[in-house]
């Protein structure tokens, strides 16, 4: 039987694929955040899963920092700030 | 009075026409991906009054078109070294057979049989054949790195032809700009279907580069690559306002780029998009070449027994590409079995060096794989939310454009009749006075 966290890791690679939807599974990606760090050892379909998980969260915060950046600079430009 | 009167409500008939056209051009494009929306702005007119179209407003969203196309130029970048990398795994690839692990281990496993029994005809045969062997697999995957570097040569100079033409028709697009902008803007600024053509091309040419582009008041662009990850710094400026268009060659003998200013541009420059993935990737190679000289060295300076009194080495060569067997089956007939066990020991820990060396460069590739894998996964599916946010933004809603449309044709009936009301009034004074 597949573990907790393969499962949780699983369900994450299907549906946490856009940085639009961070806040919707933000309870979900702490969950399985909290399960890889009681595990001592992972399988090599968890530590890609993770790795994976790892990377989108760096990237999709990248995206947000950009897109603030992108219309500030856009509000700049316009007057607003 | 009625002059007034008529003049408003014909300004009125004027700026539905126009408005009429906008939306209809708007259906007509319901298909087409590239094509933004338009919407018509109307303005009052200063006194007698009335209404005309001031501008015609394209509903881009630029925030979102620069994240759109980085975000391409990465996907492009990233499915490139995965693929690549998909090829490359397969020179190295032990659990298919094709890899050099098994060469390897063949190799000491009949040096180890022939010591524990030297007299043994077929040892001997079986100790050069593997030697053999073993070359020429290490030659085999240096010519197929060397091979598969000079495709990606290839594969460079398309994309640099590519890219010059996209640069020339984006140069064109800001002449046309330009000069629509001069023609139209009597017109109520009409001339921002160009501006389609001018986002296709952006889009296109971000699938081989990173660029940076900003636009001006009237939409022309002005595009540079920019590689903020590179270590070499500046950028190349590609297109500019006015209609200029910088172009780019590649010398495959040196591996530079230059541009039309006649500076040099290093491999190591292009990070991004299909031309990165390339450069990149040639670069990589060049190290595996190298891990790959690392591992006949290794195996030149190890892999040695005692012949005629003293440790001799079976290989020769100083790299991958002219590694050579430096013994023959008769140095082996003259073969001291009291050496055997020291040589068995010198032998076993070569083994395990040139395992170790070997381990490490598939090993290497293996991760560089898997990540890539990991970050084009990611980015295609980032990519398609934001074209299909994209999409939603800027293209066209055929039940919106429908009901506008039954708008302006209400708006226009009411028009017709108030002008045939005040016609028919106009008439009747007319006749009144006579």
């Amino acid at each position: 039987m597949e573990s907790k966290l393969l499962l949780g890791l699983l369900y994450l690679d299907k549906k946490f694929t856009s940085p639009f939807e961070v806040e919707k599974y933000l309870p979900h990606i702490e969950l399985v955040l909290k399960l890889a760090e009681q595990k001592e050892e992972y399988t090599p379909q968890e530590e890609k899963l993770l790795k994976k998980l790892l990377y989108k969260l760096d990237r999709f915060e990248e995206f947000v920092k950009e897109r603030k950046e992108l219309l500030s600079a856009k509000f700049k430009l316009e007057g607003r700030l | 009075m009625f002059g007034n009167s008529i003049g408003i409500l014909y300004s009125a008939l004027l700026s539905d026409q126009k408005s009429l056209e906008i939306r209809n051009r708007n259906v007509a494009n319901v298909n087409n991906p590239d094509y933004v929306k338009e919407e018509p702005v109307l303005q009052t007119l200063p006194t007698p009054g009335g209404v005309s179209i001031s501008d015609v407003k394209r509903l881009s969203d630029e925030v979102l078109q620069r994240q759109m196309l980085k975000s391409l130029t990465l996907l492009k970048g990233y499915e490139e070294k995965k693929n690549l990398y998909e090829v490359i795994e397969t020179y190295f690839d032990d659990a298919s057979g094709s890899g050099l692990g098994k060469y390897i281990d063949n190799f000491f496993r009949s040096v180890l049989q022939f010591l524990r029994d030297p007299a043994n005809e077929g040892a001997k045969e079986s100790f050069v054949s593997n030697a053999q062997n073993l070359i020429t697999a290490i030659r085999e995957r240096y010519q197929e790195l060397t091979a598969f570097q000079n495709n990606l040569k290839n594969e460079i100079s398309k994309v640099v032809k590519k890219i010059n033409t996209l640069t020339q028709n984006l140069a064109k697009v800001n002449r046309d700009i330009a000069f629509l902008y001069a023609k139209n803007k009597t017109n109520s600024n009409d001339y921002k279907n160009i501006l389609d053509e001018r986002d296709r091309l952006l889009k296109e040419l971000s699938q081989y580069v990173n660029i940076e582009y900003s636009f001006d008041q009237i939409g022309r662009v002005e595009v540079n690559i920019v590689e903020p990850t590179s270590t070499a710094s500046g950028y190349i400026s590609l297109v500019s306002y006015n209609g200029e268009a910088n172009q780019l060659e590649f010398d495959s003998n040196t591996q530079k780029f230059m541009d039309s200013n006649g500076i040099e541009w290093p491999l190591e420059f292009f990070k991004n998009g299909k031309l990165g993935a390339y450069s990149s990737l040639i670069l990589d190679i060049e190290t595996y070449k190298s891990d790959l000289d690392t591992l006949a060295t290794t195996l030149r300076a190890n892999a040695k027994i005692t012949l005629n009194g003293s440790l001799t080495q079976i290989f020769n060569g100083t790299s991958a590409s002219d590694l050579s067997l430096n013994i023959s089956k008769s140095d082996l007939d003259n073969y001291d079995s009291s050496n055997s066990e020291s040589d068995q020991n010198t032998i076993q820990s070569a083994w395990d060096t040139v395992r170790e060396n070997y381990s490490e460069l598939s090993a290497k590739i293996s991760e560089n794989y898997t990540n890539y894998q990991i970050k084009y996964e990611t980015e295609r599916d980032l990519n398609q939310t934001l074209e299909t946010k994209y999409a939603e933004k800027t293209g066209v809603n055929l039940d919106e454009e429908l009901a506008e449309i039954m708008k302006l044709q209400q708006h226009y009936q009411a028009l017709s009749k108030m002008i045939a009301t005040s016609t028919r009034l106009l008439d009747y004074i007319l006749n009144a006075i006579r």
